[in-house]
């Protein structure tokens, strides 16, 4: 299950689309909107997809991500437009028979998704937004290394 | 030969469209592309470092050669999740 949505996220769809009798370790993972960034108070975030390239890579992810940790399942929802600080972002769901694999497959899927899934976070401030990452992102230099921007 | 391309966050806000068609000569690359676009906007050129293209929906290298009709899409640097 992969979807891309503009209505606040639910996690039990998510959760039964990879749960199953061979799966004893269920990993959700929530991302919430933050309400701050290096000191600076966000007061709301927007995201923009390139849609069928994103649910494309969500799904291309899954498969690459769940065969090198021998993970069951995985299921990923993220929201698009404005998410008020607080309320999910993303949702992630990976089963697989022992909680090993699919923590190590939810880490990774997480990075690979902050790589290379084309959705783009617009961080909205009190005295102006910025697209995070972009050129006109004064964290852009500090968020370059792998990992930096959480 | 016409070539679609899109964009997406600060490069559709740089540029001041989601998409537009441009015409190019018939074996003209990705990488081509995107310097007779930073020609046409000016405002492309500070959003260069971390630009990666698609060719349809997968991303493509700039030495790719487009066809006629193809589908580009500029990407900024990502940040979902």
């Amino acid at each position: 299950m992969f979807l891309l949505t503009r209505e606040p996220l639910e996690a039990e769809p998510l959760r039964r689309a990879v749960a199953g009798p061979a799966n004893g370790a269920v990993v959700l993972f929530y991302g919430d909107a933050r309400g701050a960034t290096a000191g600076r108070r966000v007061t709301g975030l927007a995201y923009e997809a390139f849609e069928p390239m994103a649910l494309a890579t969500l799904r291309t992810l899954a498969q690459e991500v769940a065969l090198r940790h021998g993970a069951s399942a995985i299921a990923c929802a993220h929201r698009l437009g404005p998410v008020p600080v607080g309320e999910t972002a993303m949702l992630l769901a990976v089963s697989a028979p022992h909680r090993e694999a699919a923590l190590a497959a939810t880490a990774e899927y997480i990075l690979r998704l902050k790589q290379d899934v084309p959705i783009w976070k617009r961080e909205q401030f009190e005295d102006g937004a910025v697209w995070v990452g972009s050129a006109d992102d004064p964290q852009a230099r500090r968020a370059a290394g792998p990992g930096a921007r959480a | 030969m016409q070539v679609r391309v899109s964009y997406f966050a600060a490069l559709r806000e740089a540029v001041g469209r989601d998409e537009e068609t441009v015409e190019v000569p018939a074996g003209t690359s990705v990488g081509a592309l995107a310097a007779l676009l930073e020609a046409r906007h000016g405002s492309l050129a500070r959003h260069r470092a971390g630009l990666r293209f698609a060719l349809g929906t997968r991303f493509a290298g700039p030495e790719e050669p487009l066809h006629p009709g193809c589908q580009v899409a500029l990407l900024p640097p990502v940040s979902g999740g």
